[in-house]
C-alpha cells in the first residue's frame, strides 16, 4: 500500500491534522525530532480547511503596507475584550509569535494575497490566503513528510500513556486494533469538542442540533481534552463557543447561497415573537450577532424580515454587510428569487413570504399584533432617520414596503469550541496545581486561555486560526527544548 | 474496450513513472500501476472494486509517444512504456476538471455530513482548486430522504457513475438510472419512484463507492457510531459479537451446519439462545427501517438445530497449562467463561449451590420458553470438553477456594435473591417473591398459587411468573407495572404470548398496598401513574393522578422488581451500595488479585446473551492472567467468501418477515410445553433470503485519500 505502518518509537505524537496540529509537525520535523500525526478522519485538515484568512501583527507584509497597528495594542485589545479573563501570558505568546508565523507559512509554500480587514472600524490584522485553509493544510503536509513526519488518517488516538508524571505514548486505534506508540511527548490538536451533545449542553448549556447549529466540524468528540483531563490535566475556557447567526441552514441551502447573503443584510430581524432584538448592523461582527441570537434564539429561533424593495437593493447596489471573503461589500444578488422560489416550492419550513406583514406573521407562528407593531415601529425609525430603540446607524434604516414579505429563519451557529485543557504561554499542559505535565503540549481549539467568555472578532479577526497555527509552532517549539533539540538549531 | 481489473494471470508488465521503474501485472491500468507503486494521480471516477468508466477527467497523464493527455484508468500498461504523472499541461488538465466538476456542486463543507469522509474534498485540497474559470451555478434540485436507510441530494451529485456501476456490475441489481431534470443531470431510479419498488436490494454499494454527499446513509442511524457496527449493525448489537450476516447467509445457502459453527465461534449455547435470546439484533436490524427486522433468533434457533455435531471435531482444549480455575455459579456467565478457560487448557471446576446447573436458565425461565432438554445438551457439551461441574456445593468464601490451592477465581453467582416493595401488607401470607417462586416451581416444589394472582413487575421475570402462574392453575391474573405500555421492559413476544395466554397488563400503576384479609393476600391497591422516569441521580419519578385509587382482587401477589446477588456473609469480595459485587467494567477484576466477576452479579438482572458475553470477557481476562493469551475466538466454520453480485431484486423489499408459530393459547396454558414452534426449513430459507447482507459493504476496498501517499 501507500503508507508505512505505525510506528511503535518516535520522538512526538501529533493527534490531529488540523492547523494546530501540521504546524507543530513541521516545526518538529525541522527540528529533527521524529513524528507521527494521527488523524481520525479519513481527509486531512478537519476544520482548519475553512479558513480564509488569519490574524496576524507586525508581520512583514503588514509593514510593506503602513500597517501600524502593534503587538502591544493587539494584546491590549484582545486582553480587554475579555475583560482579562484570558491567560496574558498565553496571549502574549501568541501574539507575538504571529508576525514572524507568516513569513514562516510562505517558507511553507503558503501565498498571502494581502493584509487587510474584513469588517468595518477594525485593525488591519486579517492575512487572506490564496486557496483557504486547504491550502494551508496541503502546503504543511507536503512540507511535514518530505521533513519526514509520517502522517497517518483514518487512525484515532484513543489514550494517553503515562509513565508517573511524564507522557510516554499514545493508543491508536487501527482499524479495530489498539496499537501502542511510544514518544517522548505528545501535542493535542483534535480540535474541541464541537459535535459533542453531551458536552455542549454540560457546558454552555445549549441543546446541538435544536437551538444550536454546528458549521465545518465534523465528529469532534472532544477526544484530545478528554484524554488530557484523564491524564491529569486542568479545565481551562471549556464553555466558550465561536457563536454567530446565520438564515437559513439545512440540506437545501448551500453554506453561502444568495438567501443566507441577504439576511445577513442589516434591515430588520424579530424574534419569534415578532419583536427587534438587535442592532442590525453588529451582523458586521459574528460575535456580537452570535451572542444577540443566542440570547433570544435558546427558546426559539430568530428571523430575518425583508420584501422586495431589499431584493431590488441587493441585485442592484449589492450588499453591505459581507459574509466571509467570497461574498464582500458590493457583491451584486442575482439569483435570490430564484432561491426563493425554489425554497418556497420544496415547502422549506424555513422561508416564508406573504402579501402583508399580517399573514407573513402567521406563517412565521408569531403573533401578528406585535409584527405589525414592529414593522411599523422599524418604518417610522426608518422615516425618522433615527432609531430610539437600538440607535442603528442611519445609513441601514430602510423601510420594509412590500409587496411581497419575507421571512428567514435564522439560527445560532458556531464554528467551534474554543477551550478545555490549561495551558501555559509555551503551550505546556498544566495540571491542577499548574504544574507542567512533563512531555504534553496542547493548541487550537483543545487549549484554554486565549479568550474570555466570547470571540474576540473585532479587534483581532482571524484569530482563531491564528491561535492554532501559532500554538502548534510554539507548543512544537516548546517539544524540541524538552527533547534537547531546539539549542541544536 | 473496457479493461477490467484482475484479469487472467500473465508475466508482469514493466513501465516507468515519474523516472522510477516499476513492475505491474498485464492488464492493469496505468493508473493502478501508478498507485501500486505508491505514486499518487488524482482520480474520482474510478474506483478499486467497478470497471473503469475514464469520464472524470482528472487521472490524466502524459505517456512518450502519444499524444494529448491520455486519460489513466482506461489506458492499459503496456511493455517499456514511459509516464509522467506531473506536469504544467497535466495541471491544466486536472484544474479544469475539477473546475467542471465543483461548477454545479454546492459549497457546503461546513454543513455536509459527509466533509472528511469526501473524496471530491480532499480531490480539492489537493489540486488547490478555488477560485474557478468556469460559472458556477445552483442546481436547487430537492433533496431525496423518503426512501429508507439512505438519503439522495441530486445538487452534489458529479456524475462519476460509481453508484450506476455498482448497482449493475457489481451488485446485478441494476435500479439506478442517469438521469435528466431540467438541465441537470443526476443518478435515481428509473421512473423515480421509491428504492423499494424498484428491485432494490438496498445493499449500500451506492452510498458506499460515492465519492461525494449525493447518496449518503441516514445520519440517525451512523452518526457518532463506530462504522463498521452502523453498518452492519445485528452484529454490533450482539454483546457477543456473533456474525450474524455470515451465519444468515451459510442458512441460505443451505449450509446449516456451517451457520452452527459460526455462531459456535463466539458462544457455547447456541440453542438456547435460539429459544430466549432477547435479540438485541433485531431491534437494530437495518431490514427493520424497510418492513420488519430478520427474524434472527427464529434463524439462529434453526441452525441449532440442524446441529451434525462435527464442530466438535475442530474444538479441544490446548494443552494443559497446570493453571485451576475455580467458577463460582453455573448459570450462562460462569459456563461460558468454564468452557472458554477449559479451551484455553485451564483445569476448570465450576461450583453450583442448588442440585442442577444452569442457573437462571434452569431456575428462573420457565420451560416452557426453554426445554430442558435443550439447556442440558448444551451444558453436556461443556462438561464433554472438561469442564467439571460440581453441583450443590456452596461456596462461602474466596479464602476457601485459595486455600484449595486455585490459580484464579471467577464469581458468576447470579442474581438469585429478589425484593418486595416497603408497602403494607407486604408480608402478608400469598406475597410471593419473583425469584424464589420460580426456583420453588423449577426445583419441583409444592409452589401453588390462588386462583386470582397479581403480579408486580413489567419486565420479562415478571411474565415467566404471570405465565407460570396460569399453568399451575390461576383462572385470572394481572400483571401491574409503574411504567407505560410503550415502555414495558419486557419483550414483545414475551407481552403478545402472555395477553393470548389471557394474562390482563395494567401498565402505569403503583402498587400502594397489599390488601389482607386476617393475614392472608385479598388484592393490591393502586393509583394511576400519570408519569414515570428516572432524573440525573437515577431516582424513580412517579407522578400518580389525583383520586385514582383503585383496587384489584387477588389471592396471591408476586413480587418481580428487581434482584441482586445473594453472597454469603464474608464472602471475600467487594459488593457495591446496590448490592452487586463489584468489578472493573472492563477487565471484571474485583478488589482481590486474581479473583473475577462476571453475569448479572456485576450488572444485576440483564439478559443471556449479556450474561454469555459478561463470561467471554471474564474468559478472557482470567487467561491473560493466568499467563495466556486472551484469544478465545474460535475459528469453526468454512471461510466463504461471499458472491459480491445480488441480482435483480424485483419484490424484495416487499417480503415480509416470517416468524415461528405457537402452540394455540388453550393447548398451553394447562402445561409446560414448549411454545414458540420454531422455523421450518421453507420458512428459515425465505427468512434468510430477506437479509440484505450488510457486511458485503465492508468488503467493498476503501479509495486511499492523497495524504496517505
Amino acid at each position: 500500500m501507500t503508507v508505512g505502518s505505525i510506528p511503535s518509537t518516535v520522538d512526538v505524537v501529533v493527534v490531529g491534522s488540523g492547523a494546530t496540529g501540521l504546524a507543530a509537525a513541521v516545526t518538529l520535523a525541522e527540528g529533527g525530532a521524529k513524528v507521527a500525526v494521527f488523524e481520525k478522519q479519513r481527509s486531512l485538515g478537519g476544520t482548519s480547511n475553512f479558513f480564509q484568512g488569519t490574524f496576524a501583527v507586525e508581520s512583514e507584509m503588514q509593514r510593506e503596507r503602513f500597517i501600524t497597528f502593534s503587538r502591544d495594542e493587539a494584546f491590549r485589545g484582545v486582553m480587554e475584550y475579555s475583560h482579562w479573563l484570558a491567560n496574558p501570558r498565553l496571549v502574549r505568546a501568541i501574539v507575538n509569535e504571529s508576525g514572524a508565523t507568516i513569513s514562516w507559512l510562505q517558507e511553507q509554500g503558503v501565498v498571502f494575497t494581502d493584509a487587510t480587514i474584513n469588517m468595518p472600524d477594525s485593525p488591519r490584522t486579517y492575512h487572506v490566503i490564496k486557496g483557504r485553509g486547504e491550502a494551508v493544510v496541503k502546503a504543511l503536509v507536503t512540507q511535514a513528510k518530505s521533513q519526514g513526519a509520517e502522517v497517518f488518517s483514518g487512525k484515532p488516538v484513543t489514550a494517553l500513556l503515562k509513565q508517573g508524571a511524564k507522557v510516554r505514548g499514545v493508543v491508536v486505534d487501527d482499524d479495530g486494533e489498539e496499537v501502542e506508540v511510544a514518544a517522548k511527548a505528545v501535542v493535542i490538536a483534535t480540535g474541541g469538542f464541537a459535535n459533542n451533545k453531551e458536552w455542549i449542553k454540560k457546558y454552555s448549556g445549549f441543546d446541538l442540533g435544536a437551538n444550536l447549529i454546528v458549521v465545518g466540524n465534523m465528529g469532534k468528540a472532544g477526544d484530545g481534552i478528554r484524554m488530557a483531563w484523564e491524564a491529569g490535566a486542568a479545565e481551562e475556557g471549556v464553555s466558550t463557543l465561536e457563536l454567530f447567526r446565520v438564515a437559513p441552514v439545512g440540506p437545501e441551502f448551500a453554506m453561502g447561497c444568495e438567501l443566507e447573503l441577504a439576511t445577513a443584510q442589516p434591515d430588520l430581524w424579530v424574534t419569534a415573537r415578532g419583536e427587534r432584538f438587535c442592532d442590525e448592523s453588529i451582523g458586521f461582527w459574528d460575535t456580537q450577532v452570535g451572542n444577540a441570537n443566542a440570547k433570544y434564539g435558546k427558546n426559539a429561533d430568530t428571523f430575518s424580515l425583508f420584501d422586495d424593495s431589499v431584493i431590488e437593493r441587493v441585485a442592484d447596489r449589492g450588499l453591505d454587510n459581507n459574509v466571509g471573503m467570497d461574498a464582500l461589500p458590493g457583491r451584486k444578488l442575482v439569483n435570490l428569487r430564484k432561491e426563493i422560489q425554489a425554497a418556497l416550492e420544496n415547502g422549506s419550513r424555513d422561508v416564508f413570504a406573504a402579501d402583508s406583514i399580517e399573514e407573513l406573521a402567521g406563517k412565521m407562528e408569531a403573533d401578528p399584533a406585535v409584527l405589525e407593531t414592529t414593522v411599523d415601529e422599524y418604518n417610522e425609525a426608518c422615516a425618522n432617520a433615527y432609531d430610539a430603540l437600538f440607535a442603528k446607524d442611519r445609513k441601514y434604516l430602510r423601510p420594509l414596503v412590500g409587496p411581497r414579505y419575507y421571512a428567514v429563519r435564522a439560527h445560532t451557529v458556531f464554528l467551534g469550541t474554543m477551550g478545555g485543557i490549561k495551558v501555559n504561554g509555551n503551550l505546556e499542559v498544566l495540571d491542577k496545581k499548574d504544574e507542567v505535565i512533563p512531555g504534553l503540549y496542547a493548541g487550537g481549539f483543545d487549549a484554554g486561555g486565549m479568550y474570555g467568555d466570547s470571540y474576540p472578532i473585532k479587534g483581532s479577526s482571524g484569530l482563531a486560526s491564528a491561535f492554532a497555527l501559532n500554538s502548534g509552532r510554539i507548543a512544537g517549539k516548546s517539544a524540541l527544548k524538552y527533547l534537547g533539540r531546539w539549542e541544536a538549531l | 474496450m473496457p479493461i477490467y481489473k484482475h484479469m487472467t494471470k500473465q508475466s508482469p508488465i514493466r513501465l516507468t513513472i515519474d523516472g522510477r521503474e516499476v513492475e505491474t501485472r498485464a492488464g492493469a491500468s496505468v493508473l493502478e500501476a501508478a498507485l501500486e507503486n505508491a505514486i499518487y494521480v488524482p482520480h474520482l471516477c474510478d474506483h478499486p472494486d467497478l470497471p473503469p468508466a475514464g469520464v472524470c477527467g482528472l487521472c490524466v497523464i502524459e505517456i512518450e509517444g502519444v499524444g494529448g493527455l491520455p486519460t489513466s484508468c482506461v489506458t492499459p500498461v503496456s511493455e517499456g512504456m514511459v509516464v509522467r504523472t506531473q506536469s504544467e499541461p497535466i495541471s491544466r488538465g486536472r484544474r479544469l476538471a475539477m473546475e467542471l466538476l465543483l461548477a454545479g456542486h454546492p459549497v457546503d463543507c461546513g454543513t455536509c455530513q459527509k466533509y472528511l469522509n469526501c473524496e471530491l474534498q480532499s480531490l480539492k485540497q489537493y489540486l488547490g482548486v478555488e477560485e474557478s474559470s468556469v460559472r458556477r451555478r445552483a442546481k436547487l434540485l430537492p433533496v431525496d430522504s423518503s426512501n429508507p436507510l439512505f438519503i439522495h441530494d441530486p445538487n452534489k451529485c458529479v456524475l462519476c457513475g460509481r453508484c450506476v456501476r455498482a448497482c449493475w456490475e457489481l451488485r446485478g441489481v441494476g435500479v439506478l438510472y442517469y438521469k435528466k431534470r431540467g438541465r441537470e443531470f443526476y443518478t435515481y431510479t428509473d421512473d423515480a419512484g421509491p428504492l423499494a419498488e424498484t428491485g432494490c436490494r438496498f445493499c449500500g454499494a451506492c452510498a458506499e463507492v460515492c465519492p461525494t454527499g449525493a447518496i449518503q446513509d441516514k445520519q440517525e442511524l451512523v452518526a457518532d457510531k463506530n462504522r463498521k457496527a452502523a453498518l452492519v449493525p445485528c452484529r454490533g448489537a450482539c454483546p457477543a459479537e456473533i456474525d450474524v450476516p455470515r451465519y444468515v447467509r451459510f442458512i441460505k445457502d443451505g449450509d446449516y451446519p456451517a451457520a452452527l459453527e459460526v455462531i459456535r465461534e463466539k458462544v457455547p449455547f447456541p440453542k438456547v439462545l435460539g429459544y430466549v435470546c432477547d435479540h438485541p439484533c433485531e431491534a437494530e436490524c437495518r431490514r427493520g427501517e424497510i418492513n420488519q427486522p430478520i427474524s434472527i433468533r427464529e434463524l439462529k434457533r434453526f441452525a441449532a438445530e440442524h446441529d451434525d455435531g462435527l464442530w466438535k471435531q475442530n474444538v479441544s482444549p490446548d494443552p494443559p497449562t497446570d493453571k485451576r480455575v475455580a467458577v463460582v455459579g453455573s448459570g450462562p456467565a460462569g459456563l461460558t467463561a468454564a468452557y472458554y478457560l477449559r479451551l484455553q487448557g485451564h483445569e476448570v471446576t465450576v461450583f453450583e449451590s442448588l442440585p442442577e446447573a444452569g442457573g437462571m436458565l434452569r431456575y428462573g425461565i420457565p420451560g416452557y420458553r426453554l426445554p430442558r432438554e435443550v439447556l442440558e445438551g448444551e451444558i453436556r457439551d461443556i462438561e464433554d470438553m472438561g469442564v467439571v461441574i460440581d453441583t450443590g456445593t456452596r461456596v462461602e468464601s474466596i479464602d476457601e477456594l485459595l486455600e484449595q490451592g486455585y490459580d484464579a477465581v471467577l464469581v458468576a453467582v447470579g442474581a438469585h435473591t429478589g425484593q418486595k416493595l416497603v408497602i403494607p401488607g407486604a408480608s402478608s401470607e400469598g406475597a410471593l417473591i419473583s425469584t424464589e417462586f420460580l426456583r420453588d416451581v423449577n426445583l419441583g416444589n409444592d409452589a401453588a398459587v390462588g386462583k386470582k394472582v397479581v403480579v408486580l413487575g413489567g419486565g420479562n421475570v415478571a411474565f415467566d411468573c404471570a405465565r407460570v402462574a396460569r399453568r399451575l392453575g390461576a383462572a385470572e391474573v394481572h400483571m401491574a407495572c409503574l411504567e407505560c405500555r410503550e415502555n414495558m421492559p419486557a419483550s414483545a413476544d414475551e407481552i403478545e404470548q402472555g395477553e393470548d395466554e389471557g394474562i390482563v397488563i395494567r401498565p402505569s400503576h403503583t402498587s400502594t398496598r397489599i390488601l389482607d384479609r386476617a393475614g392472608r393476600v385479598a388484592g393490591v391497591e393502586f393509583l394511576d401513574v400519570a408519569s414515570f422516569c428516572f432524573d440525573e441521580e437515577n431516582v424513580p419519578q412517579i407522578e400518580v393522578i389525583d383520586g385514582s385509587r383503585h383496587a384489584v382482587e387477588a389471592d396471591t401477589v408476586i413480587f418481580a422488581m428487581g434482584q441482586h446477588p445473594d453472597v454469603p456473609e464474608g464472602f471475600g469480595v467487594e459488593v457495591t451500595d446496590r448490592s452487586l459485587i463489584g468489578a472493573d467494567p472492563v477487565t471484571l477484576s474485583t478488589n482481590r488479585e486474581g479473583v473475577f466477576a462476571a453475569g448479572d452479579a456485576v450488572s444485576g438482572t440483564a439478559s443471556v446473551i449479556k450474561a454469555i458475553a459478561s463470561g467471554r470477557k471474564a474468559a478472557v481476562a482470567l487467561d491473560r492472567f493466568l499467563g495466556g493469551s486472551g484469544r478465545i475466538d474460535k475459528k469453526l466454520a468454512p471461510q466463504v467468501e461471499p458472491m459480491p453480485c445480488l441480482g435483480p431484486g424485483k419484490g424484495f423489499a416487499a417480503l415480509s418477515r416470517v416468524a415461528g408459530s405457537c402452540a394455540l393459547p388453550e393447548d398451553r396454558v394447562g402445561n409446560f410445553c414448549t411454545v414458540a414452534m420454531g422455523l421450518e426449513e421453507g420458512a428459515a430459507a425465505d427468512e434468510s433470503t430477506r437479509c440484505l447482507q450488510c457486511d458485503l459493504r465492508l468488503k467493498i476496498k476503501t479509495v486511499e485519500f492523497w495524504g496517505s501517499y
